[in-house]
């Protein structure tokens, strides 16, 4: 009886299960995007420009350009589109540039899907950009979602912001060093990313949360193309103190990373330079070790406490941050206490900034709504409104050694 | 063991240590299906009511599972034990049947909606559904004594391994997930934990005692404190596990969350590890629903085997339960999970009901 | 009484045409029936030519009887003449005095002689077993650094040498039981007595008595009866062809098993811990040990879920994969013809029927055969492109850990499991495979041997020798294996 039993089951569960399918499919069948872009398109269409992986390392063709309608679905040539893409620089062997414009980003996905023989596969996303004309509109955070939910994006992926055409962005990216550009592109992120260039939190799974949350804002990265005409050195207390796309300097990567695109809720309301960027990270706890040059002296930093972030009970956002710095070259003509007086100039600048953007990039709401007790009063305070009226206050130690 | 080495007689010390161990075993099966139900229904339903303060919430369940394990060696072992049982212990049984392979299903539609939202999410839900439900009636075909020592075998193993992995992807900067503190409001949280005692049903599984005993063996069980504890850990663990969900995100991210699967993956938006250690996390999950959901089901045959004297044959009542469980999934798939999630919360009550009456 | 063919009679004649019949002689050539004049009475001696040690019966049998004298043993009365004979003349130790032919023609059979004598109904036999036997060599398949490196052999009485000369205690006690239908096999059972468990030991000798089968039994067949799961792809009994392993075995509790004809002792009860445990393990110190054993739990774990997690990964799981890896691996896949999973399945099967041939194949054509099929054959496979070469690694890496296995019943059985869960993995991704996985663990879990759970002590609990996973050190393997009985659990004394 027990083996019976055992093998009617077993038949029951076959013979159910035998039409039904796992979705398994060979690796070969898949289109791994590495990086993507999203641009506004006319007619308030999306314009979708995916570089993904060809499978061949001799093939470096152009991939096709397919375009929708008002309703999305007719195949037309967009011989407008070609032409500016046959201008943008060829891709590299190994992967295939492809992109298709509809009302919407997931529809267009979907179109590149319909007109590839293969699967689009966003696992391997590591970059997502946005023109800046797109990001200032409240379509950011759906088209991100849809990305993210519907194609089940890498959550890793960072999402970049440029004032720049973004697929022209994306086509000009190539693996400056190395062959493969999904680690080029995950080993610059990290590199900026310790050198505090770019603001931490930038991956898409965060700026999402963030961009739902009431609690704190996004901060994207933010980065343009540079055509190296620009040789002018502009006086300023710090060499990154700038946007990206003007740096003095000449190479084969176009594309420079540098800054941050503030976003309050899901729209962009503003940037922020590289040292600005800097000071966001040190704000947020996440310069734990840096490099800083202060009047040609070099100095290595350490946190030595955590940054504390709190909010008084007169309300007003403080941040306490303790450093030591060590001096690795050069000669300190400044005092602990200039220095200090600098850092805490420079925070509060950033956090006044900050306030008239509207953007709560630190996330001083995360420590507001511990004072209430439930979603409904947390939502009659008002934050947005009473962070952007809050006084501010930091309080900087230094020690230099 | 101070009970069955005085149940002995101190006689005969190794027949006592063999049945402690069986009886160990059980309870290790009972803690992993408390803390999968808990789980599953915290994740299912108290999300929905409570947002981020489902983990608060499911706090309730651990003093149920602690009640309901006493209450099951306590009251129900004397009126069920092997003989002549009557007419309302028979009903008793019936109801202790339908609850436990209710809770086995609920396990096995928490599992497939979970592997749909992670490891399989190209599969068709049937294929997951029949695969899990497969795989369950597998590991009780040996009447419960396989899948309780292998829960006995990683009782430590399994909750020190999820703590390790859910460390691992959590971003423990800054705690905002977890407040509001009561979410969504106080009447809401209280309705939350009324549901949250429904969880604590898998624990009634330790009425029975493991099938591998002999008559003398059965006779002799520990005391209720020592099943007690052990599922009210199992709650615990589960309850922890839901605050690493609030933690993951905040309440608005939580509230973006409509599907069941999405809302048990402890995924942190501030810290993505969309990888291995994700991967591994939600593989354990997977396990420890597949072993209460089993232990589930093999209760539910031997409390069925014991109402229904027609099923004497032990195997038929599996495979008959093996084939509800089937038409309930077919029913879940094609009508959504909403209904099993509606039905979760009230599992205790017919077992209840016939408690009092009793 | 002389119509009774089962017992002996007191003509000598009449049984002497007995034996003839049932053995076929004259026809027969070697059979030998000798008759002989020893003192006052007629006697006959029977053996089977080859398996007996002529000179011993000559000297210490044959001249001794005929030299008496002929008026030697005539008071003795008939019925006792074979023990007059025993006791004046013959000069052999291990002797026993039977009246059954069945039984005294199986003692033939094996090289013992028969002695009768006229007007006696009983007969002795005694063991002049003087057959040619393979020397005590090396073991072929439980090869060591450290430790002894004597085998078993093919004669039963050897092996049992072997095993007392380490086991020198009184408790040690060998059962003989001769296992099979008209054909038996004569089996040794051996253990410590107070130390294994009678209920255990009845088991076993219950499941050999029980035994009908007609043909010669080998150590293999008789673990197939001994265990409780036929279907199971574990085996549920440890085999070795090392005596001090063996030894080890009777210290625990368990009983050791010793077929006549096979060069390989069983023990039983055992654990599936057992058979992952080397002899090499004791021998080292207790870091060597636990590190060794580590490494060959990490070969197991990649033999059973390596090509199946491979498979899973690529056709389920690609974020798992890292950004440089998938690269390689797309570009590959790319040019291979066949899917993944029929690629994956013919490597095994290569890899399989590689190793396999090679243990066939006679000594020097096994070495050029590695060289042949792992250079030539792989090299050219992947230039060819009809492989990848990151599923060669996976399989060969598969394959290395499943060598890994000490005992060779158990790889195969991990063999077909690995098959199982391979294509789990290219079905249902991971989560078939871990469904599949706990399935077979708790039906693990659930199996017996001899009524011991296999792997017990971790799961059910057993108080014990803790020496599962890890090979701890001496001081703390204070007690036996659970297997023994209560009352000697304790081994420090």
């Amino acid at each position: 009886m027990r083996k019976a039993a055992l093998f009617a089951m077993l038949l029951v569960a076959l013979t159910l299960l035998a039409g039904c399918s796992a979705g398994g499919q060979e690796i070969e069948s898949c289109l791994f995007v590495i990086a993507m872009a999203v641009d506004p398109a006319p007619d308030g269409n999306l314009t979708v420009t995916v570089k993904a992986l060809s499978g061949s390392q001799s093939d470096g063709a152009e991939g096709s350009s397919a375009s929708g309608g008002q309703d999305g679905g007719a195949l037309e040539g967009n011989e407008e589109g070609s032409g500016q893409s046959a201008d943008a620089e060829q891709p590299e062997p190994g992967y295939i540039v492809l992109s298709a414009t509809a009302p919407s980003c997931i529809r267009a996905l979907n179109l590149l899907s319909a007109t590839t023989p293969r699967t689009l596969n966003l696992s391997q996303l590591q970059e997502i950009v946005l023109s800046r004309a797109l990001a200032e509109t409240e379509a950011t955070l759906p088209i991100l979602q849809e990305i993210h939910s519907m194609y089940r994006a890498n959550g890793a992926a960072i999402v970049v912001v440029t004032p720049d055409d973004a697929g022209d962005f994306v086509r000009r990216q190539h693996a400056l060093l190395g062959v493969r550009l999904s680690k080029y592109l995950r080993v610059l992120f990290e590199h900026f990313s310790e050198i505090d260039t770019i603001p931490p939190k930038a991956e898409l799974s965060s700026v999402i949360a963030a961009m739902l949350s009431r609690t704190s804002d996004a901060a994207a990265v933010y980065a343009a193309g540079n055509d190296f005409s620009g040789t002018l050195v502009l006086p300023g207390a710090s060499d990154i103190d700038r946007l990206p796309g003007h740096l003095p300097r000449t190479s084969p990567a176009q594309n420079e990373y540098l800054g941050s695109a503030i976003f309050s809720g899901a729209r962009m309301t503003g940037v922020l330079t590289g040292s600005e960027t800097a000071i966001l990270c040190l704000l947020m706890g996440e310069a734990m070790t840096r490099t800083s040059v202060i009047d040609g002296a070099l100095y290595k930093t350490n946190v030595r406490t955590k940054v504390k972030r709190a909010i008084d009970d007169d309300g007003t956002l403080s941040v306490d941050i303790a450093l030591n710095l060590t001096l690795v070259a050069g000669e300190s003509t400044r005092t602990d206490a200039d220095i200090a007086a600098e850092i805490e100039r420079s925070a509060v600048n950033l956090i006044r900034k900050l306030q008239s953007m509207e953007s709560d990039a630190l996330g001083f709401g995360d420590i507001a709504i511990r004072t209430s007790l439930d979603i409904p009063s947390w939502e009659a305070r008002n934050w947005p409104l009473l962070y952007t009226q809050s006084p501010v206050r930091v309080t900087a130690r230094t020690r230099v050694l | 063991m101070p009970n069955i080495r005085k149940q002995t007689g101190g006689a005969n010390p190794v027949f006592a240590r063999r049945v402690l161990a069986s009886w160990r075993a059980r309870a290790a099966a009972a803690a992993v299906a408390v803390g999968a139900q808990v789980f599953s229904l915290g994740a299912g339903v108290l999300m929905t009511v409570s947002l981020n303060a489902m983990w608060l919430a499911a706090l309730a369940a651990v003093p149920a599972s602690v009640l309901a394990a006493l209450g099951a060696r306590r009251v129900l072992a004397q009126r069920l034990s092997k003989g002549e049982i009557g007419g309302l212990s028979r009903a008793l049984l019936a109801a202790l049947c339908l609850t436990l392979a209710a809770a086995g299903i609920f396990q096995v539609a928490a599992l497939t909606a979970l592997s749909e939202q992670s490891l399989l999410p190209q599969a068709q839900s049937l294929f997951v559904a029949l695969s899990g439900m497969t795989a369950a009636a597998l590991c009780a075909l040996t009447g419960g004594a396989g899948v309780a020592r292998m829960a006995y075998a990683v009782r430590w193993a399994l909750p020190l391994m999820l703590a390790v992995l859910t460390a691992s992807v959590l971003s423990f900067d800054t705690p905002a997930g977890l407040f509001p503190l009561l979410g969504t409001g106080a009447k809401a949280l209280g309705l939350s934990a009324l549901m949250a005692l429904s969880a604590a049903a898998p624990a009634l599984m330790l009425t029975l005692p493991p099938p591998e005993l002999d008559e003398r063996g059965q006779a002799m069980a520990p005391g209720g404190w020592f099943f007690a504890w052990r599922a009210g850990l199992g709650a615990l663990g589960a309850v922890l596990l839901l605050m690493a969900v609030s933690l993951c995100g905040t309440y608005e991210t939580l509230s973006e969350l409509k599907v069941w699967g999405m809302r048990m993956r402890v995924v942190c938006s501030g810290k993505p590890r969309e990888g291995i250690l994700q991967t591994g996390l939600t593989l354990l999950q997977l396990l420890s629903l597949v072993i209460g959901a089993s232990a589930m089901l093999s209760g539910a045959e031997q409390a069925a085997v014991r109402a229904f004297s027609g099923l004497a044959r032990r195997r038929l009542g599996l495979g008959l339960l093996f084939l509800l469980g089937c038409g309930a999934l077919y029913a879940l798939v094609v009508f959504g999970f909403d209904i099993a999630l509606r039905a979760a919360p009230f599992l205790l009550v017919p077992t209840v009901v016939l408690l009092i009456r009793a | 009484m002389c119509d009774d063919a089962i017992t002996l009679c007191p003509l000598l004649r009449r049984n002497l045409e007995i034996f003839k019949a049932r053995l076929g002689a004259p026809a027969n050539a070697d059979v030998i029936v000798r008759r002989f004049r020893s003192g006052a009475f007629e006697s006959a001696l029977l053996a089977i030519d080859g398996m007996t040690d002529a000179k011993e019966v000559d000297e210490n049998i044959l001249k001794p009887c005929m030299e008496l004298a002929e008026t030697e043993g005539e008071h003795v009365p008939p019925s006792e003449r074979v023990g007059f004979l025993m006791e004046h003349a013959v000069s052999i130790l291990p002797m026993k005095m039977k009246e059954n032919i069945d039984e005294l023609i199986a003692d033939a059979l094996s090289g013992q002689c028969v002695l009768l004598s006229e007007g006696c109904a009983v007969a002795c036999v005694m063991d002049t077993r003087g057959f040619e036997k393979r020397t005590i060599g090396r073991p072929e398949a439980e090869k060591v650094v450290l430790g002894p490196h004597e085998s078993f052999t093919e004669s039963i009485r050897t092996n049992i040498t072997l095993l007392r000369r380490i086991v020198q205690r009184e408790e040690l006690v060998t059962e003989f039981v001769s296992a099979g239908g008209k054909m038996k096999t004569r089996c040794a059972l051996l253990y410590l007595r107070g130390t294994a468990d009678e209920e255990m030991i009845a088991r076993i000798r219950e499941r050999l008595l029980g035994c009908s089968y007609d043909f010669a039994l080998t150590t293999g067949e008789v673990e197939q009866l001994v265990e409780e799961h036929p279907l199971s792809l574990i085996p549920q009994c440890v085999r070795t062809e090392r005596p001090d392993r063996a030894a080890s075995f009777l210290a625990e509790g368990q009983v050791v098993v010793l077929t006549d004809g096979s060069p390989a002792a069983l023990g039983a009860p055992s654990t599936v811990f057992h058979q992952l445990h080397t002899p090499d393990d004791s021998s080292m110190r207790w870091q060597y040990g636990t590190f060794l054993r580590l490494v060959r739990l990490i070969g197991v774990l990649l033999h059973l879920f390596l090509p199946g997690a491979y498979l899973a990964i690529l056709r389920f799981h690609q974020e798992l994969l890292s950004p440089m890896l998938l690269t390689s691996v797309y570009e590959t896949s790319s040019r291979v013809p066949t899917p993944v999973y029929l690629e994956a399945l013919l490597m095994t099967l290569a890899f399989d029927l590689i190793s396999e041939a090679s243990l066939r194949a006679p000594g020097e054509m096994g070495n050029a055969l590695g060289i042949v099929s792992g250079l030539i054959l792989g090299q050219s496979a992947v230039s060819a492109d009809i492989v990848s070469p990151l599923l060669l690694i996976v399989v060969a890496a598969s394959g290395l850990g499943g060598f890994c296995v000490p005992d060779y019943g158990l790889s195969v059985g991990l063999k077909l499991i690995q098959l199982v869960l391979l294509t789990a993995g290219a079905v249902g991704g991971l989560y078939l495979m871990a469904l599949i996985a706990l399935c077979l663990l708790c039906a693990l879990c659930a199996m017996r041997s001899v009524g011991s759970p296999l792997t017990a002590p971790l799961t059910p609990r057993r108080p014990g020798n803790p020496d599962i996973l890890l090979r701890l050190p001496l001081r703390f393997q204070k007690a036996r294996a659970f297997f023994a009985k209560h009352q000697e659990t304790d081994r420090r004394g």
